[in-house]
């Protein structure tokens, strides 16, 4: 019974998604239809969270365990931070760029096979969940930090070439999109740094074998190093603009990479 | 709709035949005593002056309107040759068109939608519009409405200031709590200084060769005037420079503003450069976060602009189609009126007569059973009027509405009469703005 209703919300999910990332489309090329992407997000991303829910219900644990339901659930909280910012900063136009990476997150997901992923540990399990939710709170942080350097990189672009285009007149201003990318960062990055903190917590109490065994710990690494480092040059040496940009979407890239590719080497992640 | 406009009449025989604002309200009044003239108002502006009224017929009513015209500005019937005559749903159209901006000289512009206001109000101070040019100016300042909101044909900047400042709100967004370099004194440069005050930018520092000058534009401003030999210093604490020396060679170096940035932690620097020769080494333009533009690349913004406007004024003629047929319909269903009116009393009238007929034939009836059959009669009338009424009000907005109008007077044997108590030809040929 939950079983089907999670499929069912689940395909509504996908078709509203990929209808919110259309209306935005033709929100951004043609001024109309705003109300009707920001309708079609809102409900997309309620069915998304009955797919949540019922993973919930079904299984008892929150919808973690595997690949597929750690896309899912990226994808699910990219959706809840970027209604958050449409809301907050009322940057519809942000919605043309999130919502296909979303609506993609959420193929991908449907795409991945359902294996039953690793045992739940027994012990810790708290700590696990906590692991993975802190850790994919901080990945959705970071997606929308990289569309939005992406934007600034796309609107300073416009502004050198002095093409005073579409994009140069639906994008909004360079500050605006350097202060969010930033804000967004500084919003992850912390989440990060537990993720990481308590994965090693973890590994150490449970395995007893040392951390940095795993194949997912350097890429990890690397994710917090670029983010620090984004952080650390803005604040400490004034960088900003098209340098910091380019740290926001090649920190975005690792995580996606540590996402995908670096759980296939992993023995201990099941993503 | 008799009128005239910037594209067909020049300027000089534009002036002579406008009404200025103190004559307006004499000539209204001494046109809507024309006869055949039924509602009258007037939109005289520097581009335009149009006479919209309804008239009983309006062949005759165009002659009369130019006669009166030419008479009443004392002008040769020759100066009137570039008008325009429009009726019905032309005339609605074009008044819609005027108060969105799509007739005016830059398209767009909204000052337009004030005047015809301004127009309305004055014609109604006059008494000389009644309930069809009023229904006409409310829907054309509605239409207005949804075309400034819904398509974008009155946005974007269509002059060289104007679009520096939207091109420092691309680059800064709010700019509230930035400072602006004015470095010259150009003309230009005055004005889009003056359209960043206006949009309430925090601080304005002026320079200029002569120290005087930079005091007396510092004044008129608001601003501070500071001294021209500490350039690179006050890069550094503007976010927005404009320059228009009249100097031969470069003022503003790239190693000045190089060295600016660096003071400024490569906050974004946003410069214009109006003049001509440039007065910034467009090598500046190479420099992170350093937005160069020159008055070339500003007309260039402005070029885009207008094609953009042009590109939304075709979606505004579609919102003015949906306006127009909207008020096609209101106006037929303001025909039904009178004929829902006079069915109304005729059926009245026949219940009042049985009634006292009846209640002469039955006086022993009391007071609370008169009152019982005239309140159950009135119910029945009511009951088999209310289809008819509300239908017949549907059906005149309809394609053929006229036919459903003509055939239910027949039916009902209902006089034709207009709303003004005038005999009316037909109600096609009756009304005409």
């Amino acid at each position: 019974m939950i079983a089907a209703v999670r499929e069912a919300l689940f395909l509504a999910s996908v078709t509203l998604y990929l209808a919110a990332a259309g209306a935005h489309f033709l929100h951004f090329f043609v001024r109309q239809g705003g109300r009707a992407a920001a309708w079609l997000t809102s409900l997309a991303w309620l069915a998304h969270t009955g797919v949540v829910a019922a993973i919930f219900l079904a299984e008892h644990r929150p919808p973690l365990a595997t690949v597929q339901e750690a896309v899912l659930f990226l994808a699910w909280v990219t959706g809840l931070n970027y209604l958050l910012v449409e809301r907050l900063f009322e940057l519809r136009v942000a919605g043309t760029f999130v919502l296909p990476v979303v609506a993609l997150l959420q193929l991908y997901a449907g795409a991945l096979p359902r294996q039953p992923g690793l045992a739940p540990e027994p012990a810790g399990s708290l700590w696990i969940v906590l692991h993975a939710v802190v850790a994919l709170g901080g990945y959705g942080a970071f997606a929308l930090a990289c569309v939005a350097a992406a934007m600034y990189l796309l609107q300073e672009r416009q502004l050198r070439a002095k093409a005073f285009r579409l994009f140069y007149r639906r994008l909004p201003s360079l500050e605006t999109l350097d202060a969010l990318a930033f804000r967004l960062v500084v919003f992850g990055f912390p989440l990060l740094v537990i993720a990481v903190v308590t994965g090693a917590l973890w590994a150490s109490r449970l395995w007893g074998v040392p951390w940095f065994t795993d194949p997912k710990v350097p890429w990890s690494l690397l994710t917090v190093a670029i983010y620090g480092a984004y952080i650390a040059a803005r604040v400490r040496l004034g960088w900003r603009g098209r340098k910091t940009a380019y740290l926001a979407v090649a920190g975005f890239g690792v995580v996606l990479f540590n996402l995908v590719v670096a759980n296939l080497l992993s023995p201990h992640h099941g993503f | 709709m008799l009128g005239l406009n910037h594209k067909t009449t020049p300027v000089e025989v534009r002036s002579r035949v406008a009404w200025t604002a103190e004559q307006i309200p004499a000539s209204l009044s001494a046109l809507h005593a024309l006869p055949g003239v039924q509602e009258v108002a007037i939109i005289s502006t520097c581009n335009r002056t149009e006479i919209y009224a309804v008239l009983t017929d309006p062949r005759e009513g165009r002659e009369r309107l130019l006669a009166f015209w030419s008479r009443d500005r004392g002008v040769s019937p020759g100066d009137l040759a570039g008008s325009y005559f429009l009726t019905g749903q032309e005339a609605a159209a074009h008044l819609m068109r005027v108060a969105s901006g799509l007739d005016s000289m830059i398209l767009g512009e909204t000052q337009i939608l004030g005047q015809v206001k301004d127009a309305y109000e004055v014609a109604r101070a006059q008494a000389t519009v009644g309930k069809v040019l009023h229904g006409l100016f409310l829907q054309a300042v509605a239409c207005a409405k949804r075309v400034h909101t819904e398509t974008g044909v009155s946005q974007n900047a269509v002059s060289v200031s104007y679009a520096a400042v939207e091109l420092a709100r691309k680059i800064f967004g709010h700019l509230g709590d930035r400072c602006v370099l004015l470095v010259g004194a150009g003309k230009m440069a005055g004005l889009t200084a003056r359209h960043l005050v206006d949009v309430g930018i925090r601080e304005i520092l002026v320079c200029n060769r002569t120290p005087e000058r930079a005091a007396e534009l510092a004044r008129t401003f608001g601003g501070r005037a500071v001294p021209l030999d500490d350039l690179p210093g006050q890069l550094a604490a503007a976010d927005v420079v404009i320059t228009s020396t009249g100097a031969p060679g470069v003022v503003v170096t790239r190693e000045m503003v190089q060295q600016a940035m660096r003071a400024r932690r490569y906050r974004p620097l946003f410069i214009v450069d109006i003049a001509v020769p440039r007065d910034v080494d467009p090598a500046a333009a190479e420099l992170e976060n350093v937005f160069l533009y020159n008055i070339d690349d500003l007309q260039a913004v402005v070029r885009s602009n207008l094609e953009e406007r042009a590109r939304e004024a075709q979606k505004a003629e579609r919102i003015i189609a949906e306006e127009v047929a909207r008020f096609q319909l209101w106006l037929r269903t303001l025909d039904a009126v009178p004929l829902i009116r006079s069915l109304r009393e005729r059926a009245e009238a026949i219940r009042a007569a049985e009634l006292r007929r009846l209640f002469n034939r039955l006086p022993a009836l009391s007071e609370r059973e008169r009152e019982l059959i005239s309140a159950t009669t009135s119910l029945i009338v009511n009951k088999i009027l209310n289809d008819p009424t509300v239908r017949v009000k549907e059906l005149a907005g309809e394609k053929d509405g006229d036919l459903y109008l003509r055939a239910f007077s027949l039916l009902f044997n209902l006089p034709e009469e207009g709303r003004d108590g005038e005999l009316r030809p037909s109600t096609s040929a009756r009304r005409r703005g």
